[in-house]
């Protein structure tokens, strides 16, 4: 190569590490100029701690939408696989709304469409996030981080209400909303067991143990109580459904109420298995719930129950 | 050097070679067999995007989620590893005229393919459907994490081998410095040696005694951050040995000279330095990490973008002078006199053009304020798939097309559709680029099966999942070609005498630095030692409170 050539080179090399060097400081700049002017939607923890602790706190035993103070709001909410502990939740425009989110199980990730609020749900950790929506409207929540065979169901959504309705909304009284639809079996069943047992009560084999064709049976053999304690508490630990053996987790889902989880019993033990009831068989009553939820189980004594 | 002192160095070396030829080979085909396999799921994966879920279709495959663990882990983790070990072996090797320690290099090949070959049962037999991010609690059989973790292990000897082999050139050749392709090899494998502490970490004293039943619980968020203190900079070690193809042999293939050889070294030198301490930038919405780390991981992210920007400018003007030198004028008449018939080439440019595509994006990830609105979408694929799917992949591609007949002794087989094979796994993945970068914008969630999500869940962006769907056809019809041409080569290539074998086109350099500079350059455990530093003060502040708050999580299976 010329001497020349060289040189000519050479000077634009300087000019061009100038420029990659200030380019990049730049990007760093207006970064922080950002941060400074708008604020940070960054999620940061609160609490690290075992998750039946975190899931003990009144907050997460019962999550949802609460006011702490005029214009600011508190939405908390259990990821879970494959749902959000509520999924739709309804907040006011405008209003600061701070999130309090953890997992229940597994990492699950969680989405609001068309804003900054994205975060990690982490097993044991709670994650805690302001956001303020500026617009009215439906925005979908997703869970966006890989959790397992039904993480693509795992959706939610908040609603964004103008402030005059919302708060109408709320005088009328959390029933209101309860009232309007009867408790249905059929939808509690799509919305919280269908990800892993299926529309078609199958399951998924290896994993999620059929419900069709199996939860009568389990009434005969193991008791009417098993199938409550079951809902409430969850089940771990391999068992062998019709020579299958299955190794995945069932979730507890005490934060269902009474009345929702007999009518999700009564919807599987009749969609699927109505001719294999017991002639005697009368549909579980919220009561039977209330009573099982005293006996304060762990998911591993329910799979030493169903062993003996 | 009279001419026939040169042919008869070269008979020799050509002679010593064989039984590097045959590792190196071996290496290599089984990286692309792997790409294979992965690369035949991808249209499956696309065409998901496109809201068509084809998985159910597949008896052999139990789902989508184990079709997209077993893509991830063959071509990200495999093909790469794989091809690294080719490269950053037989180049040094042959640059330094230092042989190989053949039977350690074997071992090192035994090693890996026993890995491989446990963590792929361990995946086809549907108990490690936990995608190559494996983050716990999710857990996968035991032969899934001691796999892998035999594939890193082997990595790390083949960096060992490749220390190895410089250091015993620097003790025939006390006063000279590392020749340039050795020095990139060097540093790319001292890179990883430091990036991969993180994942052995998790791997060997988390995962894998856990998935034993040994330790009962592990901390799901401190199993993250050791899986991204390697899983930032594994781009990189992806990413380098294709940038040794483009300084170390492009210019020579278009004709020209790499115009600067210091500052190639220092692009090395950056990428050592700045490519590990960075790895909360995929941590951003993780709330266990303070505000504070996050942003200096994201300040050390844009600095890592530099090198990337001096390699686009010491490679194009590499190509200009070459261009010039075959008659090219002005300030953009030269592109056009580049070797664009010569596939080899051609694949490898469009891989760089790719690439600033990826750069760009890349820049978003690691804004600390842009993030959250990209973050786990299918914007993110949408970018990797530039970098590692296209940059990388098509670097490999084309570094095959004259590599394989050097290896094998046997003619390229349709050099216009080795060509074609470039052209079109380009556009396809440029199509695909587009759609997934699109709909990450309408938070569609990454990796996951939104075909069968809900009737409705993702409604007006039939454009964007079009585009998706397309590119995955193009790509079939890509990978189909290309392997048309690598087989073609291998089993049915013309034979090719010793005098026709294709050279290693080693590139020669130009000095613009005195020799001090080129020494304290030389200087690369020095180097290793401050890169190590940064990487504990970037990390340690909160990997030890991380070590000293855990909260042990059980193994769920949940598939």
């Amino acid at each position: 190569m010329k001497e020349s050539q060289h040189d000519q080179i050479a000077t634009w090399e300087r000019r061009w590490l100038a420029f990659s060097g200030l380019m990049s400081l730049t990007f760093v700049l207006l970064i922080a100029y950002n941060l400074a002017t708008e604020g940070a939607h960054i999620a940061q923890r609160t609490t690290k701690a075992a998750p039946e602790q975190i899931l003990a706190q009144d907050v997460f035993a019962n999550p949802g939408v609460r006011v702490l103070a005029p214009g600011k709001i508190q939405v908390t909410t259990v990821a879970q696989a494959f749902v959000f502990q509520p999924s739709d939740v309804r907040v006011p425009v405008g209003s600061d709304v701070e999130f309090y989110l953890t997992a229940a199980d597994v990492i699950h990730g969680y989405q609001i469409e068309n804003t900054n609020v994205n975060v990690e749900l982490i097993p044991g950790e709670v994650a805690r996030l302001n956001y303020t929506f500026k617009e009215p409207g439906v925005y979908r929540i997703t869970c966006n981080e890989y959790c397992g065979i039904g993480h693509h169901n795992m959706l939610g959504s908040v609603t964004v209400l103008p402030a005059s309705q919302w708060n109408a909304e709320r005088q009328a009284g959390p029933g209101a909303q309860a009232a309007a639809g009867e408790v249905d079996g059929a939808t509690i069943y799509t919305n919280n067991c269908a990800s892993c047992h299926q529309a078609n009560g199958q399951g998924i084999p290896g994993a999620f143990p059929p419900v069709a064709g199996h939860s009568a049976e389990l009434i005969q053999t193991q008791g009417r109580d098993y199938l409550p304690i079951v809902l409430l508490y969850g089940l771990q630990g391999a068992i062998e459904v019709e020579g299958t053996t299955y190794n995945g987790v069932m979730p507890a889902w005490s934060q269902l109420s009474d009345e929702e989880l007999a009518a999700v019993t009564n919807h599987i033990v009749t969609e699927w298995d109505e001719d294999a009831l017991p002639d005697d068989f009368q549909p579980y009553e919220p009561s039977e719930f209330a009573e099982a939820r005293g006996q304060e189980l762990s998911a591993d004594d329910v799979l030493q129950r169903r062993s003996e | 050097m009279t001419t026939a002192a040169a042919t008869t160095t070269t008979a020799a070396a050509a002679l010593t070679a064989r039984g590097e030829r045959r590792v190196t080979f071996a290496f290599l085909v089984t990286g692309f067999a792997a790409l294979l396999l992965g690369g035949l799921l991808g249209p499956l994966q696309a065409m998901n995007y496109a809201g068509v879920d084809l998985y159910q279709y597949l008896p052999w495959l139990r789902s989508y989620y184990q079709g997209l663990t077993l893509h991830g882990v063959l071509n990200a983790l495999v093909f790469t590893t794989y091809l690294n070990a080719a490269i950053l072996l037989y180049f040094p090797a042959r640059e330094m005229k230092i042989p190989m320690n053949l039977p350690f290099v074997w071992t090192t090949y035994g090693v890996m393919t026993g890995g491989l070959a446990m963590a792929a049962v361990a995946i086809l037999s549907n108990t490690s459907n936990v995608l190559y991010t494996f983050y716990p609690p999710l857990a996968g059989h035991w032969g899934f994490y001691l796999g892998l973790a035999l594939v890193v292990v082997a990595s790390l000897m083949v960096a060992f081998e490749t220390l190895r082999m410089r250091a015993t050139f620097k003790r025939q050749n006390p006063d000279k410095v590392t020749p340039i392709v050795t020095y990139m090899a060097v540093m790319t494998q001292l890179m990883w040696i430091l990036a991969s502490v993180g994942i052995v970490v998790e791997v060997v004293v988390f995962l894998l005694p856990w998935s034993l039943g040994l330790i009962a619980g592990v901390d799901p968020g401190l199993a993250r951050t050791l899986f991204w203190w390697t899983g930032h900079p594994i781009v990189y070690y992806w990413l380098l040995p294709a940038y040794i193809s483009w300084y170390g042999f492009m210019p020579k293939q278009a004709g020209g000279e790499l115009v600067s050889d210091s500052l190639t070294r220092l692009a090395f030198l950056m990428f050592l330095m700045f490519s590990t301490p960075v790895g909360f930038h995929h941590q951003f919405t993780d709330p266990g990490i303070s505000a504070g780390w996050k942003m200096v991981h994201s300040l050390l992210t844009m600095f890592v973008g530099i090198p990337s920007l001096i390699t686009a400018f010491t490679v194009a003007a590499s190509l200009e002078v070459g261009g010039k030198r075959a008659g090219g004028k002005g300030v953009f008449g030269w592109i056009g006199k580049l070797p664009w018939r010569q596939p080899a080439f051609a694949a490898q440019v469009l891989a760089m053009i790719a690439f600033i595509f990826g750069g760009a994006g890349g820049i978003v990830n690691a804004s600390f304020n842009l993030d959250p609105l990209v973050n786990d979408t299918a914007w993110i694929p949408g970018h990797f798939h530039l970098t590692v799917g296209t940059a990388v992949t098509l670097t490999f591609f084309g570094l095959s097309f004259w590599f394989v007949p050097h290896l094998t002794g046997r003619r390229l087989f349709s050099p216009t559709m080795a060509l074609a094979s470039a052209w079109t796994w380009f556009v396809g993945m440029m199509v695909f680029a587009l759609g997934m970068h699109w709909q990450g914008l309408y938070a569609v969630p990454r990796r996951a099966l939104v075909s069968a999500a809900p009737e409705g869940t993702y409604d007006g962006i039939a454009l964007q999942q079009a585009l998706t769907g397309v590119s995955g056809v193009i790509l079939l019809v890509a990978l189909v070609l290309y392997f048309t041409v690598l087989f073609g080569t291998i089993f049915g290539g013309a034979k090719l005498s010793e005098s026709q074998r294709p050279e290693i086109p080693f590139v020669e350099t130009v000095e613009l630095r005195p020799v001090g500079v080129m020494r304290v350059l030389d200087m690369v455990w020095g180097w290793f030692l401050v890169a190590a530093i940064l990487v504990a003060v970037a990390y340690l502040p909160t990997l030890i409170d991380m070590l000293f708050n855990q909260v042990g999580i059980q193994p769920y299976r949940l598939w």
